[in-house]
């Protein structure tokens, strides 16, 4: 009697138990009717007005292995064209058969001109969503968006995972592209003066002959594909000026963002090219004679990748290669500092710098808010060599 | 454990720790500066600066006649007094600590130019000063015994991707023979007696260790190093040509790296970096526990452990001083090494062995 | 550098502590000790920038010698 009792009372526990975990399936979500978005791009339309926006949504049997027939898109582009500023979920369905999912997409992008009107709206709409990653890149393009959100690439297949790698390599090896470039970045600073630089994506090639999967089929990679070039200058959500590709190491070296760096500096007749990595760089901003300075100390690790040089390397010869090597970097630094400076470009976030400041030498300096651009940059620089390649010095024909 | 307790090693350990010692590093780093100095002609350097060691051998042997069961830092203390013998052990303690960190930077250099560049070098240092401080403090039998293991089979694994290579052999690359003055020959041999041949001094520290043929395993042991070491620099010239080695960093890597075995087995250069990394690592286990003992010896320590610990950190942070790349130590070894060498492996062990001679001399002296 | 620097003098704290814990000789403790700080001192000048070579200084000393 008392073990029937007891099993009675088991069962209905684990039931019980049972049933509580149901619960979990209001949220349920079915993997197959999902349109997972991998890639967002958004344009304002000048004449119209409203915006435009395009979701690039992975087609499961396209990314897979392919064994037998043709080869299949990766992706399907929807556009959808909106009266305000940012997307209607109403629309979106419209013309979508599964749920729109956007827990995963890679990257966005938004045209120039929109990104020069003002990204404020679109912004404040993402930071309300709790679908959406802030951790993604933003890219700013110069292309028409139809053509970009219409581009087959190759080796990566997914364009917005495609771009993603395109700016981490631009972050990781070259310094052509901000590490600080992602949706949080960007709010981050706008309610601030401290500028946000964003990739800028191009398509190269004139002909656009890439939106049709024989893309895949020619070698030729060059037309068509995504190309980096430059950084976007965004304050407060709003694109006010470019740099250009040759720039962008120096400005991410002027923040201290760095990776790596590669520098050619001519020397005996013949040229050095060298490869910086394991940056240690300190910014401060001090009072000198009632003047703001910008010291930066910059310590590296450097790299030797080519020597065409006549001179034997040799303990001199390598002083004299560091000094060429700060000398090429204080120049292409103030260069730079100078041209942004009369652009009105703080690239450096001094304004933010100078506000954040205390004391009496700062007071006037915080009441003009001009003041920043009188800031003079001082660059100390401690480079050593650390790796020669294979070979010492070149071989000579002469 | 004990820092105090016999150890003992046989004539064939010491003969193999010898080999070791003054070929680990050398054997990768010195063709290339010796075939840049003396270019075709580079192979006669070893021989000639073999030749010289001899002399350096019997100085050494001489030593540790006077006191067989004493190593140089107790040597030192013993003949020299407490004060100066002292500040000499003291010195032949740095002088180990120097080497092992000179050894650790070799490696460094090496793994971080040609096969792991994302690396930070101090990462390849401690984890071999982690191995090496390991060895030291199980003591001398346990790296003599792996040594007996390892050196058999890093030497098999040289010698033979070093005859597939000699497929390539170009008997015309080693023209025009004997053109290099003998001067000129002397002169260039000056960095290699310094490195590696008067660096084995530190061996010596191993002697009171060995139970018989002390004098047969370190004279043949130098002779087998120095004939590896010519007959390296002779396959270099050969396979390569001494234009093109003088400019290479590490020519037997290249030599490696370009080895086309019957068409199907290429890119062999990560087997010679293992090889390579065991020999670096027997030079360095035995550099590390002559500076340990050297310690315990000196500060009369039961235990090795609390002085290898701190060592580890100690040579890697010197290793890291020392020069701050590759042409910084070249430059240094062409211009200082062999007097700095000398100093340590002739000037002090004659003055030991004569101060031994005349004490014991005068011991015996009002007995007589 | 100053977490490196920690890192490093934690690691040597710890065998210290432990030392002293299982009451090994003072002698040895001494030279551990000193064994460490030296060790500390090499890497503290290493991230102040190299002021001391040894190298450097054995240079000088042999080209004083006059060899």
């Amino acid at each position: 009697m008392n073990v029937k009792r007891r099993i009675w009372k088991h069962k209905l526990v684990v039931s019980i138990t049972a049933l509580l975990c149901l619960t979990g399936c209001w949220d349920m979500i079915e993997v197959n009717q999902l349109a997972i978005v991998n890639f967002v791009g958004m344009d304002l339309n000048p004449e119209q007005g409203g915006s435009t926006f395009y979701y690039q949504i992975i087609n499961p049997t396209g990314i897979a292995a392919q064994k037998t027939s043709g080869i299949n898109a990766p992706v399907y582009t929807y556009s959808i064209r909106t009266f305000d500023s940012t997307e209607n979920p109403s629309k979106l369905t419209d013309g979508i058969s599964k749920k729109p999912f956007f827990d995963h997409y890679n990257a966005m992008v938004v045209t120039e001109r929109a990104a020069r009107k003002g990204l404020i709206d679109q912004l404040n709409f993402l930071e309300k969503q709790n679908n959406r990653q802030s951790t993604i890149p933003m890219i700013i393009t110069d292309s028409p968006l139809a053509a970009i959100m219409r581009t087959y690439t190759s080796l990566e297949r997914l364009p917005g995972r495609n771009a993603r790698l395109i700016i981490n390599n631009g972050t990781y090896q070259t310094g052509e592209a901000s590490p600080r470039s992602q949706v949080k970045h960007v709010v981050e600073n706008l309610e601030s003066t401290v500028l946000t630089v964003l990739p800028i994506i191009s398509l190269s090639g004139e002909d656009v002959a890439s939106t049709d999967t024989k893309k895949y089929e020619t070698i030729d990679a060059n037309k068509g594909s995504f190309i980096l070039k430059g950084g976007a200058l965004i304050k407060q959500g709003k694109m006010i000026g470019r740099l250009k590709s040759s720039e962008m190491p120096y400005y991410n070296l002027l923040n201290g963002q760095i990776h790596m760096f590669h520098q050619s500096v001519p020397l005996n007749e013949g040229h050095v090219d060298l490869r910086s990595e394991d940056f240690t760089i300190r910014k401060k901003l001090v009072m000198e004679n009632g003047k703001p300075v910008l010291r930066i100390q910059l310590k590296a690790e450097v790299h030797m990748e080519n020597n065409t040089q006549n001179a034997k390397l040799d303990e001199a010869n390598l002083k004299e290669i560091e000094s060429q090597l700060d000398k090429a970097l204080q120049d292409k630094c103030a260069r730079l500092f100078e041209k942004t400076k009369k652009n009105d470009w703080d690239i450096t976030g001094l304004e933010a710098m100078i506000k954040q400041k205390r004391g009496q030498q700062w007071a006037a300096a915080k009441r003009n808010p001009e003041s920043w651009k009188e800031t003079q940059l001082v660059l100390t620089t401690q480079f050593i060599i650390q790796t020669f390649g294979n070979t010492l010095d070149p071989y000579k024909t002469r | 454990m004990s820092g105090t307790l016999k150890e003992h090693i046989s004539g064939w350990q010491f003969f193999l720790i010898t080999v070791n010692y003054s070929l680990g590093t050398a054997f990768f780093i010195r063709p290339a500066s010796i075939i840049a100095t003396t270019k075709q002609d580079g192979w006669m350097i070893p021989l000639l600066a073999g030749a010289f060691t001899l002399a350096a051998v019997w100085i050494w042997m001489g030593m540790s006649k006077v006191y067989p069961n004493l190593s140089i830092v107790q040597l030192a203390v013993e003949v020299a007094g407490r004060p100066v013998g002292g500040l000499i052990a003291l010195l032949y303690i740095w002088y180990f600590i120097q080497t092992s960190s000179w050894v650790t930077r070799n490696l460094g250099d090496f793994m971080k130019t040609i096969l792991m560049p994302n690396t930070p070098i101090t990462v390849f240092h401690i984890m071999f000063l982690g191995i090496a401080c390991y060895a030291a403090i199980k003591g001398i039998e346990t790296i003599a015994r792996t040594s007996e293991i390892l050196t058999p089979l890093v030497i098999f694994v040289m010698v033979t991707i070093y005859l597939c290579a000699m497929k390539e052999w170009d008997w015309s690359k080693l023209e025009p023979m004997f053109q290099t003055s003998f001067a000129k020959l002397v002169k260039d041999s000056g960095p290699v007696i310094g490195f590696p041949y008067l660096e084995t001094v530190s061996i010596m520290m191993l002697a009171p260790h060995v139970k018989s043929r002390l004098r047969t395993s370190l004279l043949l042991g130098m002779t087998l190093a120095t004939l590896l070491l010519s007959g390296i620099v002779l396959v270099t010239v050969g396979v390569l040509g001494a234009p093109r080695s003088g400019h290479l960093l590490y020519p037997l890597y290249t030599i490696v790296k370009e080895l086309q075995i019957a068409e199907f087995i290429e890119n062999l250069e990560s087997t010679i970096v293992i090889g390579w990394t065991v020999w670096i690592f027997l030079k360095l286990c035995i550099a590390y526990y002559c500076a340990v003992i050297g310690i315990c010896q000196l500060f009369k320590l039961k235990n090795r452990a609390g002085a290898a610990i701190p060592l580890i950190f100690l040579i890697a942070g010197i290793a890291i001083t020392l020069n701050d790349n590759v042409i910084g130590n070249i430059v240094w070894d062409k211009r200082y090494i062999f007097q700095y060498s000398c100093f340590y492996g002739m000037v002090l062990p004659l003055l030991l062995w004569m101060l031994g001679k005349f004490k014991k001399r005068r011991r015996k002296g009002p007995a007589a | 550098m100053i977490r490196y620097m920690l890192l490093i003098s934690g690691g040597l704290l710890i065998g210290l502590v432990y030392m002293i814990g299982s009451r090994k000789p003072m002698k040895e403790i001494a030279v551990y000790l000193v064994l460490s700080l030296l060790a500390l001192a090499s890497w503290f000048d290493i991230f102040a920038g190299h002021l001391f070579n040894p190298n450097r200084w054995i240079g000088w000393a042999i080209t004083w010698m006059g060899l």
